[in-house]
């Protein structure tokens, strides 16, 4: 089955982006119709062709490119699933944000929805009932002990990191049943590098909250989420090579999928803002295959 | 007004001696009032004189935010913006000399501290106090363009009277009291003869 899966994911790899891809987006005058020639019409197709349109297209179709796998392997459904719910985690922490916050900016959703539905989340007034519709999912493990910690500090970090942290147990779990735990635990160095940068000025209170996360192993709080993310990809590079038909071959197509969404999120963001090409280049991701 | 059409009278004198006493006194205060928004917009000046380095500044910090902006995303920067609170802010008009400007009051502070972010947190901060001291350096130079231009009124009027209106006054003043002196020579010489002819007797009285 793990064969199967690698070489079905041999040729899903074939549909992705290249950086040449990147760079017709980036000198195209009308990049979201770009986007849509490169194999996003059906995407773009169902949220238009504004700018957050564009943006919420690129991340469905994140979705769509890892449903194949989800199909064709019930077994490693679950964790792909638990991948993807990534989405999820960061809609609620944009939920919370925007509970907490003057709301003067709304917060824009990912469109995916697993545990929870955009509505129901949407729809919560206040932190109260937020914490009991986040209990009821993988992500509200922790919330209880978050809220008591609040009460105390007030700073809704010790909230979002109770969510992340939950998450990663939810994912590591996932994970670990379908044989992908050593590559989610190098992952983990990701959210790590982040919360590291938090850590020093969450209260040591709080900082059970991130047992799960291996923030103490990142011994700089410089070691920033980009570098992380950079040093995964190429650790993920020598494992597809060396792993060419079986789970790392897989892990790294999944990882370039969310590569390829975060590229094109930057690149469509930087067009609308009219940064010019240079950084926007230097701040593209390379796909681990 | 044409020197011609001026009746020279005692009386007409007498209205332009008081016009012309007016106009000096009108050009003295301009010219106090002159100096002192000189004075005005020259120590305001000195204010502005740090518009360069904020301009650096602000410019630096928009970069920043920009490249954290592609680095987080839409979603996740818009995420964090959301749990940040706007500042309360008021317009109100201010006098400077009795000329209208504007001042801006901040009621209320921005509130940063929900941003979990450290990265963005530190932008929105820098960035937030980059523009309070942009507006308070537009309020500066809004106040300055209103008593410039209220100065370059003020420098009108006064060289008017000082060109124009004060040099008519003290032609005209000039021309009535010549006309008023010949009259006067006129009136003593008729005078004169006709007290010669009254002595030599060829004049009989009436």
């Amino acid at each position: 089955m793990e064969g199967y899966l690698a070489v079905r994911a041999h040729g899903l790899k074939l549909h992705l982006l290249k950086p040449s891809d990147y760079d017709k987006v980036l000198r195209s005058r009308d990049p979201v119709s770009t986007l849509a020639s490169l194999g996003y019409s059906d995407v773009v197709g169902l949220y238009g062709k504004s700018w957050t349109g564009a943006i919420k297209a690129i991340y469905a179709k994140l979705v769509r490119r890892l449903e194949p796998l989800m199909a064709t392997t019930p077994h490693f459904r679950s964790f792909f699933r638990a991948f993807l719910d990534r989405l999820e985690a960061a809609n609620c922490k944009a939920r919370l944000r925007e509970l907490m916050g003057g709301r003067v900016h709304p917060a824009l959703y990912y469109p995916y929805s697993h545990h929870l539905s955009l509505g129901v989340l949407s729809s919560v007034s206040d932190i109260k009932s937020y914490s009991k519709l986040l209990s009821r999912t993988p992500y509200g493990a922790l919330i209880e002990d978050a809220l008591e910690i609040y009460e105390e500090v007030g700073r809704i970090a010790v909230i979002e990191a109770s969510i992340d942290s939950s998450y990663y147990s939810y994912y590591l779990g996932a994970s670990r049943e379908a044989g992908f735990e050593r590559f989610s635990r190098m992952e983990g160095r990701v959210y790590g590098a982040y919360w590291r940068r938090v850590f020093e000025e969450l209260p040591p209170k709080a900082l059970k909250l991130l047992d799960a996360l291996p923030v103490g192993e990142l011994a700089t709080r410089e070691y920033s989420w980009q570098q992380a993310m950079r040093e995964l990809i190429a650790n993920l590079r020598d494992i597809a090579r060396r792993d060419f038909v079986g789970r790392g071959y897989v892990f790294a197509y999944i990882i370039s999928c969310w590569v390829e969404a975060i590229n094109l999120e930057r690149i469509l963001v930087a067009k609308r803002l009219e940064v010019e090409d240079e950084l926007v280049k230097r701040l593209l991701l390379p796909s681990p295959l | 007004m044409s020197l011609s059409r001026i009746t020279a009278s005692r009386g007409t004198l007498q209205r332009l001696r008081e016009r012309l006493a007016v106009a000096r006194r009108g050009k003295e205060v301009l010219e106090m009032r002159r100096e002192q928004l000189v004075r005005e917009v020259l120590s305001r000046a000195k204010r502005i004189e740090e518009r360069v380095a904020l301009d650096n500044r602000l410019f630096e910090l928009y970069g920043k935010a920009i490249e954290l902006y592609l680095t987080l995303g839409e979603y996740e920067f818009r995420s964090f913006c959301s749990a940040a609170r706007g500042p309360r802010i008021q317009v109100l008009a201010e006098s400077i000399y009795g000329i209208r400007a504007l001042r801006v009051r901040v009621l209320e502070g921005p509130d940063f501290s929900a941003i979990s972010n450290p990265r963005v947190r530190e932008i929105a901060e820098s960035l937030y106090k980059a523009l309070s001291d942009a507006i308070a350096l537009a309020v500066e130079e809004e106040a300055i363009r209103a008593v410039a231009s209220h100065l370059e009124y003020v420098n009108r009027v006064t060289n008017s009277l000082e060109k124009v209106v004060i040099p008519q006054l003290e032609e005209m003043i000039r021309y009535i009291s010549e006309r008023l002196e010949e009259e006067m020579i006129g009136e003593f010489t008729t005078l004169k003869k006709v007290k010669r002819l009254r002595e030599r007797g060829g004049l009989s009285g009436s």
